[in-house]
């Protein structure tokens, strides 16, 4: 079972740092031991995000540079004791770290935990391919507008040359917005896994909640509305295997309950 | 760009495996046209007709549009590209992107290719032959091959066919909507879309695109 994931999009503002925030916090929730990796060197997030900018004493220059080792830079959740992130430097650069730095660095983690997040920039240059570098599953995330899955399909295709099988990339759609889907101005999920052609994990609305929650450094898995953090599980769990129907989150996305039904009948694929 | 510069962009190299014509960086396709004439002029007796070369173009994925032209300029003066590398390494199949691109068109290799994924955005694949997409190309994606491109699926990306065959090649997808065609010489910017199985070919001196059931070749004398 794979246990080393990217999330990643190409394009920036997607929501990859959230998700990876969120996705943490879920399976440190269900008992894992998960450390986040925060891959975007320069423009740091995921330590705001947790809330955890001020704890933070070494980055993952400090463990290239072999100042110390990878479990001496890792900072402890607040709340959730089986949670752990490796921040990055906001002084440093990307080209600082070679995927070679990744690599090792993950597998020095491996053994110690059940899950690494790794968080990637947004771009395609030297901090996607360190991101990627040492990943065994991509999760690619888009919004429903063009220029987001333009730049994800581009992404899966530089995956897919990175050695990715088909079935190890794994798609994301967040800010959804279930009026719009359904008076029929936004994409749906059916277009985007047309226009994609892979499988997809999961479906975030698009919420105020979501919002407050990022600013106040608290996921929203961790503290908020259970609608939406029911969908951060139900990714977890499909990220480890147990089959929990795409469906499962279009009940909170919107679709009347009718209209899940009907699906449900249709018999209609994931 | 200064004199020398110019004169840099295009140079010629022997190696075991024949002669290599090296298109370095370049801002003006005409400097290449007048390089590569003003080479092949000055070198004149050394080339007769029907002599074949290979093509490198290390940054090759910057010139890609490029390719059909330095190509027809090089069969005005009788000489055949017979191999095509657009990478810094001469070694390496049809499809990759980015930094790990090769476009090389392995010189034995005439026949079909046929790729049975899709097709994404960035990713570029270039044949001498003619080739089958068993799945779709999606917009940003490109092909480039010497004879047909038949695509069981569906066409958004842009496909160059009939680089080395000519204007008989032709266009044909599932489902017909692609960002930009071309033809041998011949091509068509918004060509139109259309979701039935569609055909782009030449007909008296244009590409028409017409459905798979209502096909009218223009009669070249074949069979």
């Amino acid at each position: 079972m794979e246990k080393v994931f990217v999330v990643t999009s190409g394009k920036g503002g997607v929501g990859k740092t959230t998700l990876v925030a969120n996705l943490g916090c879920a399976l440190a929730k269900m008992g894992d031991k998960v450390c986040l990796i925060d891959a975007d060197v320069g423009l740091k997030n995921l330590d705001v995000v947790l809330g955890l900018e001020n704890r933070i004493i070494y980055t993952i220059i400090d463990v290239v540079n072999n100042r110390v080792k990878p479990e001496e830079a890792l900072v402890k959740h607040k709340i959730l004791k089986n949670l752990h992130l490796l921040p990055a430097s906001q002084i440093a650069t990307k080209e600082m770290i070679s995927p070679e730095d990744m690599k090792r660095i993950i597998h020095q983690l491996y053994p110690n935990f059940d899950y690494i997040i790794i968080d990637s920039p947004a771009g395609i240059e030297r901090g996607f391919r360190n991101a990627i570098a040492a990943a065994e599953q991509a999760i690619v995330i888009t919004t429903p507008e063009l220029p987001s899955i333009s730049d994800a399909d581009r992404v899966i295709g530089l995956l897919e040359n990175a050695g990715f099988e088909a079935q190890s990339v794994k798609l994301v759609i967040n800010r959804i917005k279930p009026k719009m889907v359904k008076r029929g101005e936004m994409l749906t999920k059916e277009d985007i896994a047309e226009a994609l052609a892979v499988n997809i994990v999961g479906l975030i609305p698009d919420t105020d909640e979501m919002v407050v929650a990022t600013n106040r450094g608290m996921p929203v898995v961790l503290n908020g509305n259970q609608n939406v953090s029911v969908i951060f599980e139900n990714i977890a769990k499909r990220l480890k295997g147990q089959p929990v129907p795409i469906e499962a989150d279009t009940i909170v996305t919107g679709g009347s309950f009718l209209d899940m039904i009907r699906k449900l009948f249709k018999g209609s694929r994931g | 760009m200064s004199e020398k510069d110019r004169k840099n962009v295009v140079e010629l190299k022997m190696v075991k495996e024949g002669l290599v014509l090296v298109v370095k960086e370049y801002e003006d396709f005409e400097d290449v046209e007048t390089e590569i004439s003003r080479l092949i002029s000055s070198m004149s007796g050394f080339f007769s007709e029907g002599d074949r070369v290979m093509l490198s173009i290390p940054e090759g994925e910057k010139y890609s549009n490029d390719l059909p032209g330095i190509v027809s300029l090089l069969q005005r003066f009788g000489i055949r590209v017979d191999e095509v590398s657009l990478s810094k390494s001469k070694k390496g199949t049809g499809v990759a992107t980015g930094k790990k691109f090769t476009g090389v068109i392995p010189r034995q290799q005439e026949g079909t290719k046929v790729l049975k994924r899709n097709l994404r955005s960035g990713q570029l694949l270039v044949h001498n032959g003619s080739v089958m997409v068993f799945g779709n190309v999606h917009p940003g994606a490109e092909v480039m091959a010497g004879g047909s491109v038949v695509i069981f699926g569906s066409l958004k990306g842009s496909v160059k066919a009939g680089l080395r065959e000519g204007e008989t090649a032709l266009i044909a997808a599932l489902d017909f909507s692609p960002s930009f065609v071309q033809i041998g010489g011949y091509t068509m910017n918004e060509p139109p879309s259309s979701n039935v199985p569609s055909v782009a070919h030449v007909r008296t001196g244009r590409i028409v695109v017409e459905p798979f059931d209502n096909l009218r070749f223009e009669n070249r004398g074949e069979e």
